[in-house]
């Protein structure tokens, strides 16, 4: 009993809850006839989306700047990149990775300003964060009204100009990753295992960088700024790079779900875009100051878990949709609790 | 010497006030162009003090206390709603209404702002961000009440309210019955323009309870607390305590701010118009000049005004200028987000200044 | 302890008074007011010319021959109504004035050729259809 008990205080509460509500919903699908193998593969996909959305947030917390409620400025990056491409017309993984590259140069002035700001802005970076990406998506907005795009499947038809709010990329890059030596068994069970090795990948140069001396001193400017100035460490250099490569991942992570998603998203699209990320790393364990490639894994497996599950198994049992309010109360609820206690565990 | 010093508190002057006086430019440049003439902008300010005002003054008494801007707010503006959508249902009209609605709202939002102090006395130090996210949970929260429970387990008799599945609330709530009936309650006519005197009245009564409470113990202690937390406590002041009373007397306020805003428009967007009032309420008073650390009652009432104007003015300003109403209205999105994100920054900024002034005083006197 | 404890519970009771209270005096019913021939019984109301109908001094509904419209009164307790008949200019000819009660449901309905010709049952539920 008390061994149950060590390891829940261990995993902690929400956590703990939320994996045996998931697994209470696994359980149950085949009851209520909701496709058990059709459940997996769409949490599978759904995994694959949001993977580097969420690996996004590693940099910043482990170099003590918080938790990236910033994405959208990476996201905007990303959709410059995917918008530019299409402009070029690029297909295949031609295309794909021509918008991650055209991405990256964006994603880097955005994400080295957007490190100035939080170096002059210590201590109350997180809110900050949040409206700087908010009022960027709203810059944004004008930008994508304005921006001189010609390609016809882009821009709304009457006017000649102006981009649409959502593009479909399914002519050019859609599913290049997803469908990419996919395994498909029977007619409901499928793994887009090229989304999930580019992820992996993702997460093994991400690994690889913080095993680096230049990953190893941001992680130690995260731990603990005093001693990793003594040791001679630049504060502030580590933090922007650790900025910059946030915001670069966000611009990646936005192109991945968008060539699984089918859809670029543009206008207030990428306004809410962070939170859900936030509150998956979270529940993968993450504080406010420690996240890990574990943490990114099983953070993103549980919530996308939950949001697959909870809309079919719930709506087949009580016959309304409540997933919206679950996920709302769930994902928000996960951040409280992290910054609730993110404080305990300081001032021990 | 003394020149440097004249030098420097113009700079400090523009330093303090860079927000309202960017308002200030913005207007003067659109104003002209938006083509509106004086006697309908003075009229839509007028209704626009009326509406927000009260709103705004809701944040100011954590201000005191030390916790920045109250994002928790919209929680009092969501029990605010429920009283509205109760009486609604009940049909209960005029003034009566208004002051049931309050009354059904006061433990609601007494409740509801214990629950955020307490969970804001938990995270000390980043208060402003854990009551941004405690608004989206509570939203979560208000939603499964209004959308599953109205109708179901709480009885709600007017078909006009509830969804056609038989429970839930519908997305926009008429408040015809309530409708600006404290706004005109003493009807005031100057020029044409009409003067919403009778929420100016509340409002006024309500900006005198908050000078009168700054000087009370209570506020006292909450000034102290909001200085310096551990020289309050060891001054025998239970800080705690005194935070969760700054939150609970704000969320309070914040119920009947929106009950007030709501009976000037006199329509609820029952899903959304909570997540607007405390945007809005917090980019107004920011606009004024406050910052997270200082807001005194002029800025309130500056700021609604000079955030507002922009607001009528800009997609009209935006039409005229490139062609696109629709470019104004994100220019107004993008200004609003944008200027608490400036108001946050440099006020971070400062801070951090001023701490790394003190540590070299502090090496330039050891 | 015990005085404060009891303070408490009279703060809320009196709270629950002025809520009653404020139910009261605001709540709102809709009523039908008909000009319409009416039967009850085996005597036939005839409708006339156009009326005025004035609730408590404020509301006013100008209502012409077999016509009907609704009117929100506000507060439960006596209420006033005074119909005038008017000529074709518009100048009244004769005046009624009542004071009645509501049953306090939904839906009551007033018929002024009854009202005007002296009948006692001038304002009744009406029956839900």
């Amino acid at each position: 009993m008390d061994r149950i008990k060590k390891f829940i205080i261990d995993i902690g509460w929400p956590r703990a809850i939320i994996a045996l509500f998931l697994l209470a919903l696994f359980v149950i699908a085949p009851f209520v006839n909701v496709r058990l193998d059709s459940s997996i593969s769409d949490t599978l996909v759904r995994f694959g989306m949001n993977g580097v959305l969420v690996l996004a947030m590693v940099p910043m917390i482990q170099s003590g700047c918080g938790l990236n409620f910033g994405l959208p400025l990476g996201i905007i990056a990303g959709l410059l990149g995917a918008t530019m491409s299409l402009e070029f017309n690029a297909v295949g993984f031609l295309g794909f990775f021509m918008a991650i590259a055209l991405a990256t140069p964006f994603a880097l002035i955005f994400g080295w300003g957007y490190g100035q700001l939080l170096n002059r802005v210590k201590g109350g970076e997180m809110m900050i964060a949040t409206y700087v990406g908010f009022s960027s998506v709203a810059f944004m907005c004008i930008m994508w009204l304005l921006l001189p795009y010609n390609n016809p499947t882009m821009v709304w038809g009457y006017a000649g100009k102006g981009l649409r709010t959502t593009i479909s990329v399914q002519e050019y890059w859609g599913g290049v990753l997803n469908n990419f030596l996919s395994i498909r068994i029977g007619e409901f069970f499928y793994i887009p295992t090229g989304t999930i090795l580019f992820f992996a990948l993702m997460s093994l140069l991400i690994w690889m960088f913080f095993r680096t001396k230049m990953g190893t001193a941001i992680s130690a400017v995260g731990a603990n700024p005093d001693f990793a100035r003594a040791a001679g460490i630049n504060i502030d250099r580590m933090r922007t790079i650790s900025v910059m490569l946030s915001t670069l991942l966000g611009a990646i992570g936005i192109i991945v779900y968008e060539q699984s998603f089918g859809f670029i998203q543009l206008y207030m699209g990428p306004f809410f875009m962070a939170f859900p990320s936030v509150a998956a790393i979270l529940l993968g364990g993450a504080s406010i100051n420690r996240a890990t490639l574990t943490h990114v894994v099983i953070g993103t497996f549980l919530f996308q878990g939950i949001l697959t599950m909870t809309p079919s198994v719930i709506n087949s049992m009580l016959q309304t949709d409540m997933s919206e309010v679950i996920r709302i109360i769930a994902s928000n609820g996960m951040i409280l609790y992290a910054l609730t206690r993110g404080v305990r565990v300081k001032s021990r | 010497m003394k020149k440097r010093e004249a030098k420097f508190t113009i700079k400090r002057f523009l330093m303090t006030n860079i927000v309202p006086i960017l308002f200030i430019l913005l207007s003067a440049f659109a104003i002209p162009i938006s083509q509106f003439s004086a006697n309908y902008l003075i009229q839509e300010m007028l209704i626009r003090l009326a509406r927000n005002s009260f709103l705004v003054l809701s944040l100011l008494i954590p201000i005191i206390a030390g916790m920045g801007l109250n994002f928790g707010m919209v929680l009092g503006a969501m029990a605010g709603q429920i009283g509205l959508i109760l009486i609604t249902d009940w049909k209960i009209l005029g003034i009566p209404g208004m002051a049931l609605a309050a009354i059904i709202a006061t433990p609601l939002a007494i409740a509801l702002g214990w629950m955020c102090g307490t969970i804001l006395n938990r995270a000390k130090g980043r208060e402003m961000v854990t009551s941004y996210i405690l608004g989206f949970f509570v939203n979560g929260l208000y939603q499964l009440v209004v959308l599953y429970f109205f109708g179901y387990l709480i009885p709600i008799r007017s078909p006009e309210l509830v969804l056609s599945r038989g429970y839930g609330i519908r997305n926009a709530v008429n408040l015809l019955g309530i409708r600006n009936c404290l706004d005109y309650f003493i009807p005031v006519t100057i020029h044409g323009v009409k003067v919403p005197l009778g929420t100016f009245i509340v409002i006024a009564i309500f900006s005198a309870f908050i000078v009168w409470f700054r000087r009370t113990k209570l506020g006292q202690d909450m000034r102290a607390v909001g200085q310096d937390m551990e020289v309050a406590r060891s001054a025998g002041i239970a800080v705690e305590r005194t935070r969760l009373i700054s939150i609970v007397i704000s969320t309070v306020l914040a119920a009947y701010g929106q009950i007030i805003f709501l009976q000037n428009i006199g329509t609820l967007n029952t899903y959304n118009s909570h997540e607007q009032a405390g945007m809005f309420a917090i980019a107004a008073l920011l606009v004024g000049g406050a910052s997270v650390a200082k807001a005194t009652l002029p800025n309130v009432f500056v700021g609604v005004v000079l955030f507002h104007l922009m607001f009528v003015v800009s997609p009209m300003a935006g039409k005229y200028l490139i062609g696109q109403a629709q470019l104004g209205e994100y220019f107004r999105v993008f200004v609003s987000y944008g200027v608490v994100a400036l108001a946050l920054a440099i006020y971070e900024w400062r801070r951090a200044q001023e701490r790394a002034y003190a540590r070299r005083m502090f090496r330039g006197e050891a | 302890m015990k005085k404060r404890l009891i303070m408490q519970i009279g703060l809320v009771v009196l709270l629950i008074v002025i809520s009653i209270f404020l139910y009261r005096i605001g709540k709102g019913f809709q009523l039908i007011v008909e000009n319409k021939n009416y039967t009850l019984g085996d005597v036939v109301y005839e409708a006339e010319g156009p009326v005025r109908v004035t609730f408590d001094d404020e509301i006013q509904l100008d209502l012409k021959k077999n016509r009907a419209d609704l009117a929100i009164l506000v507060g439960y307790g006596k209420h006033k109504i005074k119909v005038e008949v008017l000529d074709n200019n518009g100048n009244t000819i004769r005046t009624v004035e009542k004071t009645f009660s509501l049953s306090g449901k939904e839906g009551d309905l007033v018929s002024i050729p009854a009202l005007l010709n002296g009948s006692d049952k001038w304002i009744f539920r009406r029956n839900v259809t």
